[in-house]
């Protein structure tokens, strides 16, 4: 699944370790997503929403069309 | 956020991936340890790592979502293991092999012809050494299939 979240970190100017101290989670679950290796679970496709204030659309594209 | 107290902070969430590697290097020296017989303090630290990443997978809720995904595929690979165990076992058992195999043990006059497969196909701490080099192996697969998702063997979706 492809997201936005390289960008959205970088144009708050937050390392990896910050942004995944931010969501609880580990640097390298924040790199894996980022990546594309993992796909978030909802509770933290949530959290990563709520953290910057967007919905969960405009972060994460799940590549299928409405 | 919620305050949460004795949660791990990101520095040691993110150690605890490090830790595993450690855990794997103790479980492929116990596994070796099976067959060399060593009784010295490296062995003994050697079984404590290993018991962490299974510590970890059993009781470890606070490792975040993307090291149980991977913890997950080792639990699997363990269980695997302990399946074809568990039918070779059966196989042995239904085929009355087991009968010969425990009045070798048993009997003090066959104990010295006892195979040494048969000691070794019995005995847990190797059972235990092997299951937990499984469940490693079954990690480092993980982490492999993550670097290489994509290439025909690696098609499953990463957990």
């Amino acid at each position: 699944m492809k997201n936005r979240l390289k960008v959205l970190r970088a144009e708050r100017d937050w390392s990896q370790a910050e942004l995944a101290g931010r969501l609880d989670v580990s640097r390298q679950a924040v790199n894996a997503i980022e990546t594309g290796k993992h796909d978030p679970s909802l509770p933290l496709a949530f959290r990563i929403s709520r953290l910057f204030e967007m919905p969960i659309e405009d972060i994460f594209d799940d590549g299928e069309t409405a | 956020m919620p305050y949460k107290p004795n949660q791990i902070d990101e520095e040691e969430r993110s150690k605890l991936y490090n830790l595993m590697w450690v855990a794997s290097a103790a479980s492929a020296l116990n596994l070796a340890n099976a067959f060399l017989g060593a009784d010295n303090i490296i062995v003994g630290l050697a079984w404590g790592f290993t018991m962490t990443g299974l510590f970890l997978a059993a009781f470890g809720s606070y490792a975040d979502e993307f090291m149980r995904g991977r913890l997950e595929i080792a639990m699997r690979f363990a269980m695997g293991f302990l399946v074809l165990f568990l039918f070779a076992n059966w196989i042995v058992n239904v085929a009355d092999i087991a009968h010969s195999a425990g009045y070798a043990l048993a009997s003090e006059e066959t104990q010295t012809g006892a195979s040494q497969f048969i000691v070794f196909w019995t005995d847990a701490q190797t059972l235990t050494a092997f299951t937990a080099f499984v469940f490693y192996a079954g990690y480092g697969f993980a982490v492999v299939r993550e670097r290489w998702d994509g290439l025909p063997f690696f098609t499953g979706e990463a957990s």
